[in-house]
């Protein structure tokens, strides 16, 4: 890796997209499908939370992968703020 | 693109794994050790007969009924456990009296079946404790404890993920072990065993993420079943497809007769597979029977039958799980193992050692690609200390807690807490060995004091108990025996290792006298 | 029985595997498989692997069969990795792993101390070099800091099993 005090801070921007980023989208995608599968709620949240599981781990290799700070960001906070997004739609529209 | 892919794949895999190595090789090596956990009990109390008796569930029940009612014959709730398989050793019962003012309202105890009263065998920590260590750790609060493991676990699956991305030739080179290669041979190792058992470390270490979600999902428990409190329960209630049991009517009834609701429940799963009978609301017209099948699938155990405890009628029979809860019960119950008979027990015992040394290689691998460069670094020292102490320091640690187990005489308050200090303390001093002494020295030296601590045992519970190998092979007490083989093979395992590594040892010793000379030693400082 | 019948079965098709390998196949009979008889290996290998699976469903249903047929196959994986590395050289002349007469003539060579060659850390008696200063230091401290090219620093052979 690069040495550098700027190589250093991408590391730390990396290591947090990837610990806190990677568990919000995580749960943003399990909230998601905890609202849109359909099946019972406790199975949907179950199924949810177990896939939760392979989004954190993907992006975690994400935030490492990626060509750079900027990238490693986008690529976890778009599919979580989508996820969140769907998420809430589902929860208005079926409150209607 | 690729390159710079495979190259933060790697240096991803080569950092979760330096940081939480030992502590995943701990983990590894505990929870290894708990596939046989009910086999280390047996061998941690030998007061125990040699052979357990089976008896039918009825004559077992009749037992625990007798107990209970000499000690609590106004209780609303009795529990009985029956011991007829390999996973409980003793029968064990439960009470809960709230007519009592003394303080003790719930009570348990474990039964001999040969006597119907409270077994008294040493008191020790047993293979539970090894077992449990594996995700309680030791000295911390539960919860400190369950976030590190949970930490760990999401490392380990990053690693093992990254692993193999960053493992080019898993095809081609899965036969493959070059002994005797230096760098590229712990590599191999490290492949191998890896590959070899990767559905085993796949499933151990998702399965292990599972069993962490309780305070991992909040979030989606509170989006689906709100803020308050209970949400949780209600979730789990839900999913479980709990009904609430009624509470006490307030009159009396008799009881129904129990003979007909364990046969219909025989019936059902079959002979002798009863695991569980649950007795609620004793003596009250709302009372209550659940029986629960001790059968083990690697879906966990299932079947339950609920009875009305007055008429004797079925009221609720095993409902069939969905798939997402069948899915989830599917990879606890495969983490577990609980179902494994003898030969599949042993191969999860392989492959938990086989993980295990994954880790070790892995971690003995760093220091080879590195000691040229940076091997005076205090990072490689404490990185070698460390592999030393661990790798080769927490057997022997296991090995001191069957010593101590052995060796604290019995009675001693506090026994258990003891075996449990003399493995850590163990531990401390083999970390202590491995900092002060030059590392090929630690090795050896450490590799001959496990073959030591594991080869003696067999010698060492001949000399102290009477359940050794000259009693238990003839017998065919093969749980018993079957515990003296394994460490003497670990013994010989670690005797072997040790001799090849010392012998290496001191022929580069030998090299080194017959060049190194005074004479050589100017003309090399000279060019 | 039949977990033992399917254990046999699982190790035969995995041995079968690895001769369809050419590294393997050239261990053993001297020369790598022509591609029928690569595809003859594999194709009998693949089928014996498909018969412990078998074996496994027949001797435990299907809920516990599957586990205990990956489980076999993590043990006869063990066993050919084991028979390739130290059997091929007791079968056949194949290729074997340098004899230790050999390592010592090429280390006779190199007359650098091995302690001075990879400085154990905790024996060091002089500063070992650090990459940074070999340009600054004289021949002396290079020797130490780079390993002999012939062999292999002696330091990791004493942790070679």
């Amino acid at each position: 890796m690069a040495q550098g005090r700027s190589a250093k801070q991408g590391l730390l921007v990396r290591i947090v997209a990837a610990a806190v980023g990677g568990y919000v989208v995580a749960m943003a995608t399990a909230i998601c499908l905890s609202y849109g599968l359909p099946m019972r709620r406790a199975d949907a949240v179950l199924t949810g939370v177990l896939a939760s599981f392979v989004v954190y781990i993907a992006a975690v290799l994400w935030a490492f992968a990626a060509r750079n700070t900027a990238h490693a960001w986008l690529g976890i906070a778009v599919p979580a703020v989508v996820a969140g997004g769907m998420a809430w739609a589902i929860g208005w529209f079926g409150a209607l | 693109m690729k390159g710079a892919f495979r190259q933060s794949m790697s240096w991803l895999h080569t950092w979760v794994g330096l940081l939480t190595g030992w502590l995943l090789f701990f983990i590894f090596l505990t929870g290894t050790a708990g596939y046989f956990d009910t086999e280390i009990d047996r061998w941690m109390q030998p007061e125990r007969p040699l052979h357990t008796a089976e008896l039918p569930v009825a004559e077992m029940f009749a037992i625990a009924r007798k107990r209970l009612q000499d000690v609590a014959p106004h209780a609303e709730y009795w529990f009985v456990l029956t011991s007829n398989r390999r996973n409980v050793l003793d029968m064990r019962i439960i009470w809960t009296d709230s007519t009592r003012t003394d303080g003790k309202q719930n009570g348990r105890e474990y039964l001999e079946i040969s006597s119907g009263r409270p077994a008294e065998y040493r008191q020790t920590g047993g293979g539970q404790l090894l077992y449990k260590l594996h995700y309680q750790l030791h000295y911390l609060p539960d919860a400190a404890s369950y976030w590190i493991v949970f930490l760990c676990t999401m490392f380990m699956a990053v690693a093992i993920v990254t692993g193999v991305i960053v493992h080019k030739r898993i095809f081609r080179d899965f036969f493959v072990f070059r002994p005797r290669k230096g760098q590229r041979s712990w590599l191999d190792a490290h492949n191998l065993l890896s590959v070899l058992a990767l559905p085993f470390h796949v499933m151990i270490t998702y399965s292990g993420l599972v069993f962490f979600a309780y305070a991992y999902m909040m979030p989606v428990v509170i989006a689906n079943y709100g803020f308050g409190p209970g949400n949780h329960d209600r979730y789990t209630n839900e999913l479980h497809l709990r009904a609430e049991q009624p509470g006490p009517a307030g009159f009396a009834a008799t009881a129904a007769p129990l003979r007909p609701m364990l046969d219909e429940a025989e019936r059902r799963w079959g002979k002798g597979t009863i695991g569980q009978i649950r007795l609620y609301n004793r003596g009250d017209a709302n009372a209550r029977v659940l029986l629960k099948s001790g059968q083990q699938t690697p879906a966990r155990d299932h079947g339950a039958l609920l009875f009305d405890g007055v008429t004797g009628a079925l009221l609720k029979a095993d409902v069939a799980r969905t798939a997402p809860r069948l899915i989830g019960d599917v990879l606890l119950g495969l983490h577990e193992g609980l179902f494994a008979g003898p030969a599949l027990r042993w191969i999860y015992f392989v492959s938990g050692l086989l993980g295990t040394a994954m880790i070790g290689a892995g971690l003995v691998l760093w220091t080879t690609k590195r000691r040229a460069k940076s091997g005076d670094t205090f990072g490689f020292r404490l990185v070698e200390g460390l592999n030393i102490g661990t790798i080769v320091g927490q057997p022997v640690a296991i090995a001191a807690y069957f010593w101590a187990n052995r060796l604290i005489p019995v009675g001693i308050e506090g026994r258990a807490a003891w075996e449990a200090h003399a493995m850590f303390i163990v531990w401390a001093v083999m970390l202590l060995h491995a900092f002060i002494r030059p590392a090929s020295r630690g090795w050896t030296e450490q590799l001959w004091v496990a073959a030591g601590a594991f080869g003696l045992l067999p010698l060492l519970n001949a000399l102290t108990t009477d359940k050794h190998l000259g009693v238990t092979l003839p017998a065919g007490a093969w749980e018993l025996a079957g515990f003296d083989l394994t460490v003497l093979a670990f013994g010989i395992a670690f005797a072997v290792v040790a001799w090849r590594l010392g012998r290496r040892h001191r022929s580069d010793r030998e090299h080194d006298q017959r060049f190194w000379t005074p004479a050589y030693q100017e003309t090399e400082a000279a060019e | 029985m039949i977990d033992l019948a399917a254990l046999i079965l699982a190790t035969a098709g995995f041995a079968a595997i690895a001769l369809s390998m050419h590294r393997h196949h050239r261990d053993l009979f001297g020369r790598p498989p022509s591609r029928p008889r690569a595809l003859a290996f594999a194709g009998t290998g693949w089928t014996l692997l498909a018969l412990s699976f078998s074996a496994c469903i027949v001797a435990s249903g299907w809920a516990i069969g599957p586990v205990l047929w990956i489980g076999l196959l993590t043990v006869a994986g063990l066993v050919i990795v084991l028979a390739l590395t130290y059997g091929a050289g007791i079968v056949s002349g194949g290729e074997r792993p340098a004899p230790r007469k050999a390592t010592r003539a090429a280390r006779g060579k190199d007359k650098t101390p091995i302690t001075h060659r990879n400085p154990d850390p905790w024996l060091v008696t002089r500063p070992a070099a650090r990459p940074h200063r070999r340009h600054a230091a004289g021949k002396a401290t290079q020797l130490v800091s780079q390993p002999a090219r012939n062999s292999l620093p002696i330091v990791q052979k004493w942790l070679v099993c």
